[in-house]
């Protein structure tokens, strides 16, 4: 069960941290801090960072550097326009699995 | 407190963790840049945990914010891990030794022979008939024309199908060699290894 459980959040987590620059910019420990207190997503630093590394490159996301209070400049993330496009898509996607998958438990597809 | 401000012992410490998770990266192969924004995130959450505990962090605060991180290992993109496990399953492949050759494996050795020397005996058999035609029809016709029209196509005949056999001959050098010796030892090694004397 708890593979299952791993598994399942992977395949949320670049929608969840997309989803958490919707609104607006936010630089990497930001995001982990964040995700990190939804109930149940239970990311750490290991899995966001990557994906962001993997958004950069492809350049869903854009950086900006600024100097941070304590050690070296932060760097803050925001959606781009191909960004925003792509979390539009995951979002309708990820909607209408949930709805099939609701349908489905709920015995209303047989 | 800053990066620069830090007390270099603990300095190493954070480098020696950054180094660790670089070094994860790089057998995983990780492109560069996305190396070098893991690391600098890493880099900069570590000073932001150690900013929270102490203005003037210990060797305590230090190890205590690196015991908090995930393992180096974890940071290995999600999409490179099946290929990482692969590859290692590949390599552990590659790195048993070879199997000795097996006198079961003679026939299919000596048909793969056979098949690579048919086309060459084909090739010389015709260009030996070609050049007998030629040399009869100068022969027969007696004439300076026919002859040098014979004469040339045999030149150029020759020419390219030394060449031909020169560029096949290069490919497959030593191949013939090689299969025609471990034919034969495969034929002359018994099946638990040990030489026939």
């Amino acid at each position: 069960m708890q593979q299952w459980i791993t598994q399942f959040r992977k395949g949320l987590v670049e929608l969840c941290i997309m989803a958490a620059l919707r609104q607006d910019e936010a630089y990497g420990y930001q995001i982990v801090e964040q995700l990190g207190r939804i109930p149940g997503l239970e990311v750490t630093e290991s899995t966001v960072y990557p994906v962001l590394a993997r958004l950069a490159r492809d350049r869903c996301v854009t950086i900006r550097t600024a100097p941070s209070p304590a050690g070296p400049p932060r760097r803050y993330y925001r959606l781009s326009e191909a960004g925003r496009r792509r979390l539009q898509e995951m979002i309708g996607h990820w909607q209408s699995i949930q709805n099939s998958v609701n349908q489905l438990t709920q015995g209303a597809l047989s | 407190m800053t990066a620069a401000e830090l007390n270099p012992e603990l300095r190493k410490l954070i480098d020696a963790r950054l180094d660790a998770i670089d070094r994860i990266l790089v057998s995983a192969q990780v492109s560069w840049s996305e190396r070098r924004s893991i690391v600098g995130e890493v880099e900069t959450q570590i000073f932001e945990l150690l900013a929270r505990r102490s203005q003037i962090p210990s060797l305590e605060d230090v190890l205590a914010v690196i015991d908090s991180l995930d393992p180096p290992e974890s940071y290995i993109p999600e999409e490179l891990r099946a290929p990482l496990h692969s590859a290692a399953v590949d390599t552990a492949a590659t790195a048993a030794p070879p199997e000795r050759p097996d006198w079961r494996e003679l026939p299919r050795q000596a048909v793969d022979l056979v098949a690579s020397l048919i086309p060459t005996g084909l090739c010389v058999i015709g260009l030996v008939i070609i050049n007998g035609i030629i040399v009869m029809i100068m022969v027969v016709t007696h004439g300076v024309i026919p002859w040098l029209v014979a004469l040339g196509g045999l030149a150029w005949l020759n020419y390219t199908g030394v060449r031909r056999f020169r560029a096949w001959s290069a490919t497959r050098q030593g191949h013939v060699i090689d299969e025609l010796r471990h034919s034969l030892a495969a034929w002359l090694m018994p099946k638990n290894g040990t030489q026939t004397t």
